[in-house]
């Protein structure tokens, strides 16, 4: 990732620009000012949107209707059955092609503006973009053919190889390589993302919800680390950590963050991803076949599950399976798992930054090494998070407005991870995997964390939903 | 004169059989992942039991290929009879008794 925290060991230290040259130069950086402009943006069309009388409507009790104005200018391809090209169009039903395009042009202004003035040459990258852009509407495509949508096969899998067919046939074309920005397109996405983790759904199940998604899970990932570098003598720290972050916290958006914030390899965050969502197609299928044999209650179920799949949209399909209480449940406690992507991803920079990297070059860094090697977009991350948080809690139809918001943010949000996993393969080599496969231990560390995740959790679940919160949660999934 | 002129080097033709070889395979890559999903997907789209379980989550509102909260339709409906649930009872869910 980053090269700006060389480590310090060194004979001559790297030269060191002041702040005000890194918040003009720096990716992390530019990611904070990307994500934050257009999150200003499309809360302010939202907000002048918003109809003359909203507010004595608030007061009075009834609902707001809030759309943005931005609907149907950005947008992606969805789902198809047999022919790829209705993902796009077709006649009478769906015409996304125009807010591909919206997302096309928001995506190479902002981006393209970035690193131009960070001293890139803006034109090759227009051109390179072009292509990548293309590879990232190819994946969303495949990603949205019904069966494997069905199988919770994410779009992360298929941008990823795509990018690995184009970089291990043909090569990737030097016309790309100039687009090629993994780590620019990632903080970005996960700064927007930042507005999505709203702190006020951390309560949506009182202290069950708590008790499953904020105790259990950053114990599971606490475990699954230490278990990883003491018994497993895990080579790579990063890998460690992404691995027990997507198998305890929420799969690929929790690998993403951590991935970033403690600036694993790129085969690293790919190797983990392809593992969890190995382990979440297994698991949506075999979870409520095991929880109707053991003749568990719906709601001990979806719990269980919440708690325990990776991924939240297999989360969801998993609770259906069982039945609409199960499915309640399940998904609001992945959704409350989810709001900790944020303490995860500014907990493993900081631990990163204060204990890993000290290791690594033998000197406890102070105070101002730290606020250097700090990944910076994190804090733009937890800042986009606490000002959506603010607003949705405080704002009269706070809820409405920031879901509007957050609708038309969260397109974009995709794109830009999608383009992230295009870029990821397009410089990675299928024999760079093969290194994580020896001796097996990532498997290894995933089925033990993954097995006292298992555990715990269900213990948690069977003591917060079915002995001390029974009736309230009974009343309120009825 | 004679140093403008392109020779071709040892490494040329070894470069383009690579170049070759890379888009025999390119063509190849592209086929199979035609063939899946032009052909093989759509029809295990068409047995009788995965279409019903598909159009059943789509009813519902359910992406199993959600990455996040924010991306599950169904998750509206669940918010707002939460939302509903902890307005009229505001420490059902924190004190037992309270219910």
């Amino acid at each position: 990732m980053p090269d700006e925290t060389q480590s310090t060991d060194e004979v001559i230290t790297p030269k060191r620009g002041s702040l005000w040259t890194d918040m003009r130069r720096s990716e992390d950086w530019w990611a904070i000012w990307i994500g934050a402009v257009i999150l200003a943006v499309a809360f302010l069309l939202v907000y002048r949107s918003l109809p003359s009388d909203w507010s004595q409507t608030v007061a009075a009790g009834e609902p707001v209707k809030i759309s943005s104005p931005l609907k149907g200018w950005l947008g992606k391809p969805g789902g198809w059955k047999s022919n790829p090209i209705t993902s796009i169009y077709e006649a009478g039903e769906r015409n996304v092609l125009p807010g591909m395009v919206g997302a096309f042009c928001v995506s190479l202004a902002v981006f393209g503006g970035g690193l131009a003035v960070m001293g890139h040459n803006p034109l090759k990258f227009a051109i390179g973009f072009i292509g990548v852009f293309c590879l990232a509407v190819l994946a969303y495509v495949l990603a949205g053919q019904d069966v494997i949508k069905y199988y919770n096969l994410e779009y992360a899998l298929w941008a990823l190889a795509v990018g690995m067919i184009i970089s291990n046939t043909i090569g990737t074309p030097a016309v790309f390589k100039p687009a090629v920005r993994t780590e620019f397109y990632i903080k970005t996405g996960l700064v927007l993302l930042g507005a999505e983790v709203l702190f006020s759904r951390l309560l949506a199940l009182g202290a069950p919800g708590i008790g499953v998604a904020w105790l259990v899970t950053p114990v599971v990932l606490i475990s699954t680390y230490a278990f990883g570098q003491a018994v497993l003598k895990m080579e790579s720290k990063s890998l460690n950590m992404v691995i027990s972050a997507d198998m305890s916290v929420c799969g690929v958006s929790a690998a993403i963050a951590t991935a970033a914030a403690c600036r694993a390899k790129k085969e690293e965050l790919s190797f983990a991803i392809g593992l969890s969502l190995t382990f979440t197609v297994i698991m949506m299928a075999v979870m409520p076949a095991v929880i109707k044999a053991l003749g568990m209650s719906q709601v001990l179920g979806g719990a269980w599950m919440g708690g325990t799949i990776d991924s939240t949209g297999a989360v969801a399909a998993a609770g259906g399976l069982l039945g609409e209480q199960a499915l309640e449940v399940a998904a609001t406690v992945k959704m409350i798992q989810n709001i900790l992507i944020g303490v995860t991803a500014f907990g493993v920079a900081t631990y990163w930054v204060t204990c890993v990297e000290k290791t690594d070059s033998g000197i406890r860094p102070d105070a101002r090494e730290i606020w250097y090697r700090f990944p910076k977009f994190v804090l733009g991350f937890v800042a986009a998070s606490a000002v959506f948080s603010t607003l949705y809690a405080m704002l009269p139809a706070g809820q409405d407005i920031v879901s509007a918001v957050v609708k038309d943010t969260k397109t974009l949000r995709g794109w830009f991870f999608c383009l992230a996993f295009v870029s990821i393969g397009l410089e990675i080599n299928f024999r760079d995997f093969a290194q994580y496969l020896k001796g097996g231990k990532p498997l290894i560390l995933y089925v033990c964390g993954q097995s006292l995740n298992l555990i715990l959790t269900l213990a948690m679940s069977w003591l917060m939903f079915e002995v001390i919160f029974k009736d309230t949660v009974q009343e309120l999934v009825k | 004169m004679s140093e403008s002129i392109p020779r071709s080097t040892p490494e040329q033709p070894r470069a383009e059989a690579d170049s070759a070889s890379g888009r025999y395979r390119l063509a190849a890559a592209v086929a199979v992942v035609a063939l899946i999903w032009l052909g093989v997907l759509p029809a295990a789209g068409n047995s009788a039991s995965l279409r019903s379980a598909i159009e059943a989550r789509r009813e519902r509102g359910i992406d199993a290929s959600a990455m996040f909260y924010t991306e599950l339709e169904v998750m509206d409906d669940i918010l707002a009879r939460n939302r509903q649930f902890r307005r009229d009872n505001p420490d059902a869910l924190w004190s037992p008794a309270s219910l």
